[in-house]
């Protein structure tokens, strides 16, 4: 098994040695050899991608210039428009949906070359922290098959971290693409609210998602961000930024923040001695340690869980069984009351049901128009401390990958996983998850939060991070 | 805290079984007593933003978007139900 950069399959491709043909055929004999025991894949784009590859093929035998990820395998979560595949956001109520247009991303990767592999597991509509809500099947972590791959991306986390694709793109909305990716010993990226356009991205919460990637380094990341990053006219939010190039990674110089907030009581002690071990190699490379405090974080959590569902039930209107998936019978109000019913699962339903809620009359104010005060205040701390220091570190998350079906009664129990990474969405800043080492047999990851617009820092560090560590070199071993 | 959970149920159009509204009566309560750790913070100095983004009053000139023929065969196709090349739906009005 070899875990490739992205720079060295370009020149792979580049050089001739290997075809973006013969690249396409192995990745996916690989998958259909491997991915048995993992689930990450819920389908694979054989036709289309082989298509892709004779194009690329042509392009290196006729000489011409290569665009910028000629031939790079990527996969996409479920939940990511690509027109003529199916995009069902692992939800019975879509099972059958087929994508009419193309999700902006997606467009900007073939645009740039790249190979669209396949679609990969998720939780249903991306709720949940361990893709078990997914309606689909479930994915098993490759670092050990009992556990969970993390969520809501878990299949793209699990699809690099197996090493069937060095690229899988996922979305974040409160720490789903920088949680599965702790969890499965890869690099995950969640920029800042605004760089990436979510034209395309079946949503979840609106004010909250963000489209990251799962590489196996920074630098593959920001490689990738790069080419689906920047202004779309399709998204009102995304900004007119080009992303930069990372500088330099060094600490040298660098004001690393600590959050005391982020070492609470709880945390899993391993977990806890890889992260203050990776803030000594800072320390000995040169950053300068910063003892910060962030007296909201505890809040952030709670705050999420008012504004996603209240987000997420009013998205989640529109499917109704008119415009989408299978009708149900009856009068108008029984087949909506039916469609969705039927085809929606347990997760799902009870967000609909919290959001649903929290926007009724008499409750909006002490739930909903609380949770955005807080949220404003939470946003105004982070702008405060980021005056102080360049980038934030924590744990990724509060313990490693636990037991398949351990949390699946146990809602609040679920949601903590979550407690580290939610507030960079909540913020709308950059946050990166590297690993960081194992605990338990299991990897860790160490998260850089950067300021919003200022992701090319988080990167910066998690890249002088991953120059001096070799935690990215160990790989599962299936 | 108790929640009428027909009553929400049938705003959000949600068919929901027995056993389901049974789990729901206990969780929804537990989840939003977690939530409600949120009345501790003292926002009265806090004046609220409604989004975090660089971008502001992102308008486009008002005019209708020809989508090619292909696109448009694929969003009707891909409505449960249509009839000559539009979205069919039971009557609002009995």
């Amino acid at each position: 098994m070899t875990f490739p950069t992205i720079n060295a399959i370009i020149d792979e491709i580049k050089s001739g040695r290997t075809s973006a043909t013969q690249l396409v055929e192995s990745t996916l004999a690989d998958i259909k050899a491997r991915d048995g025991a993992i689930g990450a894949f819920l389908e694979t784009f054989d036709a289309d991608a082989l298509a892709q590859a004779a194009a690329i093929d042509a392009l290196v035998k006729s000489g011409a210039e290569l665009p910028p990820l000629a031939g790079v395998p990527v996969a996409i979560k479920d939940n990511m428009l690509f027109a003529g595949h199916k995009a069902t956001a692992c939800s019975s109520i879509l099972v059958e949906h087929t994508a009419a247009y193309t999700s902006t991303v997606v467009e900007r990767l073939i645009g740039a070359g790249a190979i669209i592999i396949g679609r990969t597991n998720m939780d249903e509509f991306a709720m949940g922290s361990s893709t078990e809500t997914s309606a689909c099947q479930k994915t098993y972590n490759p670092w050990d098959v009992t556990k969970i791959p993390g969520g809501s991306s878990g299949g793209g986390a699990a699809a690099v971290a197996a090493g069937f694709v060095p690229v899988a793109l996922g979305s974040d909305t409160g720490g789903s693409v920088r949680q599965p990716a702790a969890m499965c010993g890869v690099v995950g990226m969640k920029p800042s609210y605004g760089r990436v356009s979510r034209y395309g991205i079946i949503a979840l919460g609106s004010s909250l998602d963000q489209v990251g990637t799962f590489t196996h380094s920074a630098e593959d990341a920001a490689l990738v961000l790069s080419i689906i990053g920047g202004r779309d006219e399709h998204d009102a939010t995304s900004v007119d930024r080009l992303w930069g190039q990372v500088c330099p990674p060094s600490f040298s110089g660098l004001r690393v923040g600590v959050p005391k907030e982020y070492f609470v009581d709880g945390m899993d002690d391993e977990v806890r001695n890889r992260i203050n071990e990776a803030i000594e190699v800072m320390k000995q490379a040169g950053a300068e340690i910063v003892d910060l405090s962030l007296p909201l974080t505890p809040y952030a959590l709670p705050t999420y869980y008012i504004i996603q569902p209240a987000e997420a039930s009013s998205n989640l209107g529109r499917y109704d069984g008119m415009r989408y998936g299978t009708r149900a019978p009856g009068s108008l109000e029984a087949s909506y009351v039916n469609a969705r019913g039927t085809g929606f699962g347990p997760e799902v339903k009870r967000r609909i049901m919290l959001g649903t809620f929290i926007l009724s009359a008499g409750y909006y104010d002490s739930y909903y128009k609380k949770a955005l005060a807080v949220r404003t205040a939470i946003r105004a701390e982070f702008d405060d401390a980021f005056k102080r220091v360049d980038v934030i570190v924590s744990p990724t998350a509060p313990g490693v990958a636990w037991n398949i079906g351990e949390k699946m009664d146990d809602p609040v129990a679920m949601y903590l996983a979550d407690v580290f990474t939610v507030a960079a969405n909540i913020a709308g800043i950059a946050g990166i998850s590297v690993p960081c080492g194992l605990a338990h047999n299991l990897p860790v990851g160490l998260q850089f939060l950067a300021g919003s617009m200022q992701d090319e820092k988080a990167l910066q560090a998690a890249a002088a991070y991953q120059n001096i560590t070799k935690w990215h070199d160990q790989h599962p071993l299936v | 805290m108790n929640i009428d959970i027909d009553h929400v149920a049938k705003l959000a159009r949600l068919q929901l079984g027995v056993e389901e509204k049974t789990k729901l009566a206990e969780q929804l309560p537990a989840i939003l007593d977690y939530v409600s750790r949120l009345q501790e913070v003292d926002t009265s100095a806090v004046s609220t933003r409604d989004y975090f983004t660089e971008a502001f009053n992102v308008l486009r000139s008002d005019e209708i978007v020809i989508i090619n023929q292909a696109e448009h065969d694929a969003l009707i196709s891909a409505f449960p139900v249509s009839a000559a090349g539009a979205l069919q739906v039971p009557g609002v009005f009995e």
